[in-house]
């Protein structure tokens, strides 16, 4: 995917997030469509465009949304990279596939980010983060899947 | 050997990066001019949809209530039938009326504190993780609003500017802050004071400088005006308290009085550049 695309793609997520996504919250937790994104490009495109993503979509959360500039382009990072070393051995037209990664991208992102909370000294309980981790989860899986099915044909096809 | 090197570049990129989380902790003086830039198009697009959602929703929330609030007006309609009753029977005796009358002042010191300087502010977006309850308000440098300035919302305490583009502005609530914030127990005979010691899962942990201080839930919180906080903003109110024997001061739990899920317009009181530098300088 060229560099342009990436970047529209990531400004777009990133406007969605921030705006329309936070109505559709439950008990005030919201899915994250960057962690979708990420899966979705994992299943069919190469490693460059994952990793573009990642840093690009990061860098735009971190400079107008984040308190710390640096941690999801971190996140983002890691979870592609280890979305790399997965998505080979999964099939393409398998619905366990972005389950499975989603799932894994989820539990990633929320648990290395309550462990830099808790380095800062931040008070935040590990009641939160299961929290987070069920409600965020649940509505991502949901979200991935219905975006997995409308985008399969079209990307198989590309 | 390119597998090693490979390697290499991710430690020095993650231990990079996690400078640059240690570096932002408290907010930047200052954004790129690069954020700036592209805050042009983020900031009005963000302003777009924002309102977009929200007519959305309130339209939708009201085609759900209409069956709700039927049945509601049946309930209200017997419930003051009884309590027009019930309010011939009741007097106020000596006592409740001094209650009032003090709350009634205590309301009016809170409404009547002006602001001098202040600058009303749209939200146009929301954090877009779950960890935090910042957001984003549709005013900057170039509106007068400087890092560190207090944001109210309806006499309520918000929180304080976390970071200022031209504009555009980062606000973080108080429950996610680390700030100590100086308050007042509102009471009607005596003047407690205290602290915010901690924030958690959306509340507030105060500790009581009184140890033998008479609380109880529902009292008010107001700030003293010691620290950034200007005097008399309303925090919220007291839910629990703990009294253990083992620590000396009482601890309180607070309900922030902002629900910070439906914001939509804040108020930014604003400082000077001096000020703004003098805090930054002094944490």
């Amino acid at each position: 995917m060229k560099a342009i695309r990436i970047f529209l793609l990531s400004l777009l997520v990133f406007l969605l997030q921030s705006t329309i996504v936070q109505k559709i919250s439950v008990y005030e937790i919201i899915p994250n469509l960057n962690i979708i994104i990420l899966v979705l490009l994992a299943i069919y495109y190469d490693d460059k465009t994952i990793i573009s993503y990642a840093l690009m979509s990061g860098l735009i959360q971190d400079f107008y949304s984040s308190p710390y500039i640096g941690s999801n382009i971190m996140l983002y990072s890691v979870i592609s990279l280890l979305l790399i070393r997965f998505e080979s051995v999964f099939n393409k037209t398998n619905i366990i596939s972005p389950v499975f990664l989603i799932a894994l991208g989820t539990s990633l992102y929320n648990i290395i980010f309550f462990t830099i909370l808790k380095v800062l000294n931040l008070n935040f309980s590990i009641y939160r983060l299961f929290d987070i981790l069920i409600i965020e989860l649940s509505l991502n899986v949901i979200f991935g899947i219905v975006l997995f099915k409308l985008t399969q044909n079209y990307l198989l096809d590309r | 050997m390119e597998s090693r090197f490979r390697n290499l570049i991710i430690i020095v990129s993650v231990l990079a990066l996690l400078l640059s989380i240690g570096y932002s902790n408290g907010g930047r003086t200052s954004v790129t001019i690069v954020e700036n830039l592209f805050s042009y198009i983020i900031v009005p697009t963000q302003d777009v949809l924002t309102s977009i959602s929200n007519d959305v929703t309130e339209r939708v929330n009201d085609i759900t209530k209409v069956f709700e609030y039927r049945e509601k007006l049946k309930a209200l309609e017997e419930e003051n039938k009884v309590l027009k009753e019930e309010n011939i029977a009741l007097t106020l005796d000596q006592v409740q009326i001094k209650q009032l009358e003090k709350l009634k002042t205590n309301l009016n010191f809170i409404k009547q504190n002006k602001f001098e300087d202040y600058v009303t502010a749209k939200v146009v977006s929301k954090d877009s993780g779950n960890w935090f309850n910042m957001f984003t308000i549709n005013a900057g440098l170039k509106q007068g609003v400087k890092k560190y300035s207090v944001v109210v919302a309806n006499n309520a305490l918000v929180g304080r500017v976390y970071e200022v583009g031209d504009n555009y502005s980062k606000v973080i609530t108080i429950v996610d802050n680390k700030s100590k914030i100086s308050f007042e127990v509102l009471s009607l005979d005596k003047q407690y004071q205290g602290y915010i010691e901690s924030t958690q899962d959306g509340l507030l942990t105060g500790r009581i400088f009184e140890p033998n201080a008479e609380l109880s839930n529902g009292m008010k919180i107001i700030t003293t005006g010691q620290g950034i906080y200007p005097e008399g903003v309303l925090v919220g109110e007291v839910i629990s308290i703990n009294n253990d024997e083992d620590e000396f001061l009482q601890r309180v739990t607070i309900e922030p009085e902002v629900d910070f899920r439906y914001l939509k317009y804040v108020t930014v009181i604003t400082i000077d550049q001096e000020q703004s530098e003098w805090i930054n300088e002094s944490n």
